[in-house]
């Protein structure tokens, strides 16, 4: 049923009247999407035969059965359906690159799985131009047995936006995921990034960054659901408030009566740019086994006068010095980034967000 | 090239409304080595913070010029690309940034925009310094300063001393928290890099890093003042008697 996936599959439309290019995706295995067109879908050669890379709009009906169960899956505007069957691993990750061009509300929906001890990358890219409405974001990923997954996701739509993200993970026996969210656009967002680990010694990892600034409202939510024993989770958030901005970090943490011998660790830090900005992180561990291991370390705080007195001492201006403070700050969190142009997109975003002037 | 003078006249430097320096006169030329000495909390450290701006330090009177540039209408950072350094006794850390990472930027910073280094130029640089103070390669690739040795500590100020090429250097405390190896490479590495356009300022506790380095002149600071100057056997003699005989 994959055959027209095998390997090379091109589809060049484009929207009438743009003439922008295609992610640039270092040779990765590609899906871009532009106001709901399909721009590019490609699988580059170590993806194999059997994975499959496709619009959910296509893909909804045709492959339903490989899907999460869904009573019923909404009414898809755009997004993307990757397979990726048992035993597969892929060096080169996944890019699915989701632009819109119009000043339209939009809704994305991309369902990621994973078969037994498959083992792989995905790059989400979420991008907009011009004057912006609502988006919404839905991922749901489901991975096998044993698989491995690590999805990198990068919201950076129009400082206009009002935008809407829930992600979606369920683990099976001995299942790996690992979150790398990272938040950078639109005047509003809520997010929410949910594990649920319901079979024994699965292991979740959430990296998150957020850069807020001017009036943004960034609104957080990290859980990790721990329904199975031997559960691992390990949650790491960084994000700078600039501005006047505000961050509501809700890091909750749920160890069942099943799941004995959990260990869950959530980090929440935030670097203050501005006094005028607020931070709250908020931990919440809710844990009905006594057999566990849990914690949680919260910190809030400007960016050290001795570190910048160092900086400058070795020439640096303070623009400079507070670059590269927040650029080591992040460094944890992007290094994990596979696409190396996509990280610098990252970074020359955080440089533009640091250096612009509050209005 | 002009030959390097670093000027110090009438320095009174105040931490809140406490004078910790009370009228410090000191001339430094390039090529030389100057020992500043004295017990704890005669304004040593103040002395080296208030070279470089820090802006905990308030200067209240007298002049420090570089070259005949006047340093106190200088920031920080100007007065580093300017030509002054400090190794500081505590090295900061700066999480998440390589040592690498950092060199770079700071020396770019002192080039014209638009005319940065090279990265292989740079790399190429820095490996050769590093070989030089006989640092391993994969130093460059680890934090700054975190989780660093007291040595580590040391020998990364050497290194950023070496790569930025300043014109006066204040080494604040090198010598502390060394044992004797550390101490040797540390004093060897200082060596490795003096040259007749570098003037240096030792400020030290402990006569003993002073065996290495020879410093042409050695001060005694106590109560914010210089209250005595002379040759190397005054660090000998400080050794002997300590700091109080000077006090009458």
């Amino acid at each position: 049923m994959t055959t027209e996936m095998m390997n090379v599959k091109v589809i060049s439309r484009r929207p009438s009247g743009d003439g922008g290019a295609e992610p640039k995706s270092e040779a990765a295995s590609l899906f871009a999407q532009v106001d709901g067109e399909v721009t590019a879908c490609r699988l580059c050669g170590d993806a194999g035969e059997r994975v499959i890379l496709e619009a959910l709009a296509e893909a909804k009906d045709k492959h339903r059965s490989l899907m999460p169960s869904h009573p019923d899956l909404p009414e898809v505007t755009a997004g993307a359906f990757l397979y990726v069957p048992a035993g597969v691993k892929t060096e080169l990750p996944f890019h699915l690159s989701y632009e819109n061009c119009r000043a339209e509300a939009d809704a994305w929906h991309t369902i990621i799985v994973a078969g037994p001890g498959a083992d792989f990358q995905v790059v989400e890219t979420l991008s907009s131009t011009g004057r912006d409405k609502e988006h919404a974001l839905t991922g749901e990923v489901v991975v096998g047995k044993g698989a491995r997954v690590q999805i990198v996701s990068l919201q950076n739509w129009g400082s206009e936006a009002g935008a809407k993200a829930v992600r979606r993970t369920r683990l099976e026996e001995g299942a790996k995921v690992e979150w790398v969210v990272i938040n950078l656009g639109s005047r509003n967002i809520d997010d929410q990034v949910a594990v649920h680990m319901v079979e024994k010694g699965a292991t979740a990892n959430i990296f998150t960054i957020y850069f807020a600034a001017d009036n943004q409202k960034v609104k957080l939510e990290t859980g990790v659901y721990h329904e199975a024993p031997h559960t691992t989770s390990d949650i790491l958030a960084k994000g700078i408030a600039k501005d006047r901005s505000t961050i509501d970090h809700l890091c909750l943490t749920r160890i069942t009566h099943e799941a004995y011998k959990a260990a869950a660790y959530q980090r929440s830090q935030a670097l203050l740019l501005d006094g005028k900005a607020q931070v709250t992180a908020r931990p919440y561990l809710e844990i009905k086994q006594q057999d566990v291991q849990a914690g949680h370390a919260v910190s809030t705080g400007q960016i050290d006068e001795e570190q910048l007195f160092y900086l400058a001492s070795r020439g640096l201006s303070r623009r400079q010095a507070e670059q590269l403070i927040v650029e080591g700050f992040f460094s944890p969190v992007l290094q994990r980034v596979p696409l190396s142009g996509v990280r610098a997109t990252i970074n020359q975003t955080i440089i533009g967000k640091m250096n612009d002037a509050a209005c | 090239m002009p030959e390097t003078q670093l000027s110090i006249k009438d320095l009174h430097v105040s931490v809140g409304d406490r004078e910790i320096l009370k009228g410090i006169d000191l001339d430094v030329r390039g090529g030389e080595l100057h020992a500043i000495m004295g017990p704890n909390g005669s304004g040593k450290s103040t002395l080296a913070y208030a070279l470089l701006g820090h802006p905990g330090y308030q200067v209240t009177a007298g002049s420090i010029t570089l070259d005949g540039q006047n340093l106190l209408e200088m920031s920080t950072d100007e007065r580093s690309r300017a030509g002054m350094f400090l190794a500081f006794q505590y090295p900061v850390e700066v999480p998440g940034v390589t040592v690498s990472h950092f060199l770079r930027t700071a020396v770019n910073a002192r080039r014209p925009a638009g005319d940065e280094m090279p990265v292989m130029a740079f790399a190429r640089s820095l490996r050769s310094t590093m070989k030089m103070l006989e640092m391993a390669d994969s130093f460059a690739g680890r934090y700054l300063n975190e989780g660093f040795s007291g040595g580590e500590k040391k020998r990364c100020e050497i290194l950023q001393m070496s790569m930025l090429s300043p014109k006066i250097a204040i080494l604040d405390e090198i010598d502390s928290g060394l044992d004797i190896d550390a101490l040797r490479i540390v004093s060897s590495s200082i060596n490795k890099i003096r040259h007749s356009g570098l003037g240096i300022i030792v400020i030290t506790h402990y006569q003993r890093i002073l065996h290495y380095l020879h410093p042409d002149r050695v001060h005694v600071l106590m109560d914010g003042k210089l209250v005595r100057s002379g040759e190397r056997d005054l660090a000998l003699l400080l050794e002997e008697k300590g700091y109080d005989w000077l006090k009458k």
